[in-house]
């Protein structure tokens, strides 16, 4: 399955997600708008702007994350190397949408969803289309 | 005299626990998190609006919707 056809499947199963695009390694890799029937487009030119928004909110989320786990007694802060190592997800809401970023094998997936979605099964779709796409990868690097 | 005391005190415990219903309805749910980190481990950082890095995080993401707006 490529991840265009992936990012498909998610917006047919998924009654929350309005839009949706992958991000791998500073690219965008398969993005679909809301209400285009899924239809996944090739990266176009606002590709370098959404990659540079999505690793602003996502660097800043993880010294959150740190931060917070800091106050917490720190023990969140064993084994991180770097800013985003311990940092799965973020769940941003934007009173008229949510906005989820999801990070899993140094790709990241992010949506933008309905107010107030039902956020396990949002974060169990998305993190099921990014192994849909990379299938290999995702075999290879879940834990048993 | 002693089955009047016996339904009496059963009223009394089911008015204390239909009000202790009724207080557990009327109070309010927790407010949704504003920002909700999930980390590797399997646990959360809840921030409510208002906390410190809602505000700049909140301003991150709406950069961030708006670029994923305009991607087709």
């Amino acid at each position: 399955m490529t991840v265009a056809e992936a990012v498909r499947d998610l917006l047919a199963v998924s009654t929350d997600i309005r839009q949706v695009i992958v991000v791998d390694h500073g690219a965008v890799l398969g993005a679909a708008p809301g209400g285009d029937d899924g239809a996944a487009d090739a990266p176009g030119r606002d590709d370098v702007r959404v990659v540079a928004a999505v690793d602003g909110l996502w660097q800043m989320a993880a010294l959150t994350a740190r931060l917070e786990s800091a106050a917490d007694g720190g023990a969140h802060l064993e084994g991180v190397t770097d800013c985003g190592a311990n940092l799965e997800h973020v769940v941003v809401d934007l009173d008229d949408a949510t906005l989820i970023v999801l990070e899993a094998g140094g790709r990241h997936i992010v949506a933008l969803t309905a107010p107030d979605p039902a956020l396990g099964l949002a974060l169990f779709d998305l993190r099921t289309c990014l192994a849909d796409a990379f299938p290999d990868e995702s075999a290879a690097g879940e834990p048993v | 005299m002693r089955l009047r005391s016996v339904v009496l005190a059963g009223l009394a415990v089911a008015a204390t626990a239909a009000a202790v219903v009724a207080r557990r309805r009327r109070r309010p749910s927790p407010p949704a998190p504003a920002v909700l980190l999930g980390l590797t481990d399997g646990s959360t950082v809840r921030l409510a609006a208002g906390e410190p890095s809602v505000a700049d995080l909140r301003a991150r993401a709406s950069e961030a919707r708006a670029a994923l707006e305009a991607v087709r």
